[in-house]
């Protein structure tokens, strides 16, 4: 990439925030901070590329608000490792990205700067798909090269399938998690948004470090451990799970993707990939775990905005009805708020174990199955993989088109758990930390196909993903 | 090992307890009928059975609701009680499906976390590299949080000064 090109996308952004409602914040004097093309530092791998972070990722020069009114004043002390790498490799961060606030949704509406706007519909007003709505719309729009989002069920996944771009979540603990701001931290994982695959493997390997501040990154003698046993390979062993793609298309998208599905297909066949049923029986719960665990663990995680540690204080009293920092409190949006209640409940001793350990427990039972499908080892549990495995599993990555923002709002009053049958396909591979790259189905359509593999293996996912994505589209 | 018999097509078995890898599809013809078969539906996922439903997890009640507002550090004054216990019993009803499985009581909870499940034992040289790896260490992600202490004994360490006096 050259400075002009930097430039040239640098001075898109005001319009393209003003259409998409992109970013929390921008970074006015990045455009004095792009260097000149021959500069010594202009080799650095990733410069002259233009890049917004999702909001949730602490920056110690922009303000990190997770788009919540609690923190809106809020500056990092520090850069996430995930940030500071980018700022090393020569990226530059051109703002913040709007996101469903602390995470929290899956369809970019619920932020405190408003919905964001999907770039592929630029006279309506569709969702972009969330939680890293602004990152997907960045890159979809052309405003960024790409952006950092984070994946907590399926965040940097479903926005990047309704955008039409390329959305990769890489292994849990592959890429650092010091500095992005907890949601669910079993879970949350840092992701890449890009449109063209060679520039967002360029991304990966300058993020894919192990970290010592995350006490969940992947140690060094894991990933070389990992990194022996990957096999390059031509062709692959691909597994089409029946639950995430059989009888599952409504009328309306079975029509938008069988020609173009059956295409794809028979572009495999002929690659001479060899494709197989599969059955995962217990990703049916993970849609039920995930909604218990992640709101479990937000209540835990979000217990710090209390306006003394996190967030603006409230100027009214501490202690209303006798509850400490209620009013300070009040700041979080209501989909959190229902989040944090659902989540105390699982708590509860009455419920605990009923509810937080069964979902527990049935997380473990994906986690033994996905080891039981994949040929390629799971160094985390001591599987030593199936030797008549699978490499990949494959499937849609979003089970209806993107709505429009009203539809949105009107389904969320009748009642909140509509919202979460859009990570329907996404939740299960985030539950046993699986590497997972999302792609466009056809050029400009908002239909993705994701493909995963076994944990660590996310060489595999992006090998292959060079392979099924068509250039031509 | 796992190479068992999922038939595709009109012969689609009823559904399986355990994962299964199907006999590898011979034609596009046949992944089609796979794909486009509406033997089951997503939205069969997100129902509870009918067995089930004897083992739902307790529906809120007023009092559950104001109890979990405190809990959850949100203000119960003022608050729409009557809607967050709809939504509240939504969530749950939606949850509920948990418990539509058997599960094995081998499952271990703590293999949930998604680090080694074991961990290789520290060697005496291991733990001396460690150490040593410390020492040498600038930064290990950790700050020292007595350091501000000026008075300490049998553990328990008095910061007199405000934490953050002197700094930006």
């Amino acid at each position: 990439m050259s400075s002009k090109a930097a430039l040239k996308r640098i001075q898109l952004i005001p319009e393209l925030q003003k259409k998409y409602n992109i970013f929390t914040h921008i970074e006015n004097s990045v455009a004095e901070k792009v260097l000149p093309d021959d500069s010594n530092d202009s080799n650095a791998p990733l410069s002259h590329l233009v890049t917004g972070i999702k909001d949730n990722i602490v920056t110690y020069d922009m303000p990190t608000t997770c788009g919540s009114k609690i923190l809106l004043d809020y500056i990092s002390p520090f850069d996430a490792t995930c940030v500071k790498l980018l700022r090393d490799a020569g990226a530059l961060l051109v703002g913040k990205t709007n996101l469903d606030e602390f995470g929290m949704g899956s369809a970019g509406t619920h932020s405190h700067f408003g919905p964001v706007r999907n770039p592929l519909f630029p006279n309506e007003n569709v969702v972009a798909g969330g939680s890293s709505s602004g990152s997907a719309a960045a890159v979809a729009a052309g405003a960024v090269d790409f952006a950092l989002g984070t994946d907590t069920g399926g965040s940097v996944r479903l926005p990047a399938a309704y955008t039409s771009i390329l959305g990769f979540k890489p292994s849990y603990g592959r890429i650092s998690r010091y500095g992005v701001i907890a949601y669910a931290q079993s879970l949350d994982t840092v992701g890449i948004l890009a449109k063209d695959l060679s520039l967002l493997r360029k991304v990966f390997r300058v993020l894919d470090k192990y970290d010592e501040k995350d006490p969940t990154s992947l140690d060094n003698e894991l990933r070389a451990a990992i990194s022996n046993r990957c096999i390059k390979r031509n062709t692959y062993k691909i597994g089409i799970p029946r639950e995430f793609i059989q009888g599952s298309l409504t009328k309306e998208l079975a029509k938008e993707l069988t020609e173009p599905l059956s295409n794809f297909l028979k572009k495999l066949l002929q690659q001479g990939h060899e494709l197989y049923p599969v059955s995962i029986p217990s990703t049916k719960f993970a849609l039920p775990i995930y909604f218990t665990i992640s709101p479990a663990e937000a209540a835990s995680n979000l217990a710090r905005y209390d306006g003394i540690r996190y967030g603006t204080r409230s100027e009214k009293n501490d202690l209303e009805d006798g509850t400490f920092f209620s009013s300070t409190r009040d700041a979080f949006g209501q989909v959190v708020k229902d989040r944090l209640v659902l989540g105390n409940y699982s708590l509860c001793s009455e419920t605990f174990k009923d509810s937080y350990i069964r979902a527990q427990k049935l997380r473990v039972k994906i986690i033994d199955e996905f080891d039981s499908i994949f040929r390629f080892p799971n160094l985390l549990t001591g599987s030593e993989g199936n030797a008549y495995g699978l490499d990949l599993i494959l499937g849609l990555t979003n089970d209806g088109l993107p709505q429009s923002i009203d539809y949105y709002n009107e389904k969320k009053i009748s009642s909140p758990t509509n919202e979460y049958k859009n990570d329907i396909f996404v939740t299960p591979m985030s539950l046993a930390g699986l590497p997972v790259i999302s792609f466009p189905l056809l050029k400009g359509k908002p239909l993705g196909i994701q493909i995963a593999g076994q944990y660590g293996d996310d060489s595999t996912v992006l090998d292959a993903c060079s392979l099924l994505v068509d250039r031509d589209n | 090992m796992y190479q068992n018999i999922l038939r595709v097509g009109r012969c689609v078995r009823p559904y399986s307890s355990r994962p299964l890898i199907g006999l590898k599809f011979q034609s596009f013809n046949e992944i089609k009928e796979y794909i486009f078969k509406d033997n089951c539906c997503t939205n069969e996922y997100l129902s509870q059975s009918e067995q089930a439903k004897d083992h739902c997890l307790p529906v809120a009640s007023r009092e559950t609701v104001l109890k979990l507002l405190k809990l959850s550090g949100l203000p119960s004054k003022g608050a729409d009680i009557e809607g967050i216990q709809e939504t509240l019993n939504k969530q749950i009803s939606f949850i509920n499906i948990l418990h539509d499985t058997d599960l094995d009581d081998s499952l271990d909870v703590k293999e949930t976390r998604l680090l080694r499940r074991k961990s290789p034992p520290l060697s005496y040289q291991d733990l001396i590299a460690k150490i040593n790896d410390g020492q040498n260490s600038d930064s290990n992600g950790s700050w020292d949080s007595t350091s501000r202490a000026t008075m300490s004994k049998n553990g328990y360490f008095i910061i007199r000064e405000e934490i953050l006096n002197g700094t930006d």
